[in-house]
């Protein structure tokens, strides 16, 4: 939480609606946002950063993404699912805009006839990716199978467990957890071992 | 003075707790509970932050490898001893090797060959399906179109955009993962059929035309102007100069050039672009058959409409800047060509068999009395 983001609930209760950029927004549903804001921007913020890679980015898509609750006129139950809904959708438009420039960028860049690139960095990248297969591959059955359902089937943690409770495995939720950053762990230390220079 | 000597982490710790933090930041939205001072005091580190650094760097790595192979029920039943407690446990272990070896006791003596021999292939088979899967992708499906001398073609691409090829021209179209078309001689219009996914990118002269769904026409200048012009009638362009899109790489978004419905842009070779607001009168598309002109240099007019005569028509430099505004019928060149001097009082149109010569007529060095500019000559 951000000292500048954070500010005291307002001393009055009545609801009183005030305009924000041409929309009257609800006194209460604005006080809601804000205690949404005050408990999820931090965990919003790396939630989205894992998933883009940037924190920048994170930041800028989580302040878009509390605006757009805000500016919501439909009453909403709980605002939690429904931020990180919103969230996951404007990464989402992000990224592939994101991938259309990149690759425009590419083709036009180089012009219409791609002449080959340096093919080091490329077999750099092929070993690395190779390694990392290699490592995935060679993780203990239900640590794989984890990391699997989570990352590749983007399974929640709950439908882990239930997913494995099917298959006559019953784990807690945190075991599941615990096995997917192990291999995760397992996966960086592969390619702390293949970065290294030799 | 004495130091406070900060404790020393293990490596394998902090990579342990990187990991940890990754996992848990990412099922945020599942409200896995986590302590935001936890947080806050483990990534104050400076050598903790860089390691969750290297974490995102390795999650983003593993979004582009295809999924390790999934665990048989089997193998998750009978998974290393520190597991937790799963139903119906066995201590013995069965694989398929232990299945194969109990059948051929011969083959006990090999076990260790085997089982190096199949992960070898196994490997191998990964590694080849893998590097086939980027390496061996089917490149864009090239084409290329020419017409002849004063005739018009349509050609409907596979995916639905319509390409008008003018006369004497040629073009190049790749369908791959974007739609490409080079234009390499002449003129066309393009009706493109929206895909937000696959752009439709026109190259000329070195520059390149991006849209995504729209109606446009592009002439490319080789004779005079080395100009590229791009008319849109219906959606918007962007329009990617030679000079931005080969030394700026980098900058190539900031030296994009936005031209929107109703409005025409050039680009030249060296980069230079404008976009400017035109009449719908003035669109070149607007009626088939026909050129329409505003303000458009003699050099540039006369190169559209060697596209549409088997006579070689040349123009004098000295008067090839001359601004023509007008229309003129794409089978009526030769008639057009023979008024010329009506429009333009200081040119002479010469016929030398097959070479038509478009000249400038004598000047005079002394200034003309203004009674003669009153009353041009011709009048």
């Amino acid at each position: 939480m951000t000292p500048e983001h954070a500010s005291a609930p307002p001393a009055q209760t009545e609801d009183r609606d005030y305009p924000l950029e041409g929309h009257r927004i609800n006194d209460q549903h604005a006080r809601r946002v804000r205690e949404c804001f005050q408990k999820q921007h931090g965990p919003l913020v790396r939630w989205l950063q894992v998933r883009s890679g940037s924190e920048a980015v994170a930041r800028d898509i989580a302040n878009e993404a509390f605006m757009a609750v805000l500016e919501v006129k439909q009453p909403i139950g709980d605002l939690t699912p429904y931020l990180y809904k919103v969230a996951g959708n404007l990464l989402a438009r992000r990224c592939a805009t994101e991938a259309t420039h990149r690759r425009l960028d590419t083709r036009i860049a180089c012009g219409p006839d791609l002449s080959s690139p340096s093919p080091e960095p490329l077999v750099a990248q092929e070993q690395q990716a190779l390694a990392l297969m290699r490592t995935l591959e060679a993780l203990p059955p239900r640590i794989r199978e984890t990391v699997r359902l989570r990352f590749w089937e983007e399974l929640s943690y709950a439908e882990i467990v239930q997913r494995l409770r099917e298959k006559g495995v019953v784990v807690h939720l945190r075991t599941v957890i615990r096995w997917v950053a192990e291999g995760v762990e397992k996966c960086r230390e592969a390619m702390e071992v293949q970065e290294r220079p030799k | 003075m004495n130091i406070p000597l900060e404790p020393r982490i293990p490596d394998d710790r902090r990579r342990r707790e990187a990991a940890e933090w990754l996992v848990v930041n990412e099922a945020a939205d599942e409200r896995i509970e986590t302590s935001e001072a936890e947080w806050q005091s483990w990534s104050a580190d400076a050598r903790n932050r860089a390691e969750y650094s290297a974490m995102i760097e390795l999650r983003q790595r593993m979004r582009a490898l295809p999924a390790p192979s999934a665990a048989t029920d089997e193998e998750l039943l009978y998974d290393s001893p520190r597991s937790p407690r799963a139903v119906g446990s066995s201590p013995t272990r069965t694989t398929a090797l232990s299945t194969v070896l109990a059948r051929y006791p011969v083959l006990t003596r090999y076990r260790g060959t085997i089982a190096a021999l199949a992960a070898a292939i196994a490997a191998a088979a990964i590694g080849i399906f893998w590097l086939s899967s980027y390496r061996l992708a089917p490149g864009p499906r090239t084409q290329t179109f020419q017409t002849a001398v004063g005739e018009h073609r349509e050609l409907r691409l596979s995916e639905g955009s319509l390409i008008t090829l003018e006369g004497d021209s040629r073009i190049t179209t790749r369908l791959g993962e974007l739609r490409e078309v080079d234009l390499l001689k002449g003129g066309a219009t393009f009706n493109v059929k929206k895909d937000g996914n696959r752009p439709f990118v026109v190259h000329a002269s070195g520059g390149s035309i991006v849209v995504v769904g729209t109606r446009f026409v592009v002439h490319q200048y080789s004779q005079y102007s080395h100009r590229v012009r791009v008319w849109v009638s219906d959606g918007a362009v962007e329009v990617v100069s030679a000079g931005s899109a080969q030394t700026q790489p980098v900058k190539l978004r900031e030296s994009r050039l936005l031209v929107k419905s109703g409005q025409e842009a050039t680009y030249t070779a060296t980069g230079a672009s404008t976009a400017q607001l035109i009449g719908l009168a003035a669109f070149p598309d607007r009626i088939p058959g026909m050129f329409m002109y505003r303000a458009r240099p003699l050099a540039e007019v006369v190169e559209d409409l060697q596209r549409y005569s088997t006579k070689h028509i040349r123009v004098d430099p000295e008067v090839a800047a001359l601004e023509f505004s007008g229309s003129i019928f794409q089978t009526d060149v030769d008639h057009w060509l023979d008024r010329l001097p009506d429009i333009f009082p200081t040119l002479t149109v010469e016929h030398h068999g097959d070479a038509i010569l478009i000249l400038g007529r004598f000047v005079p060095a002394l200034p003309l009395p203004k009674t003669a500019l009153r009353q041009p000559a011709g009048k």
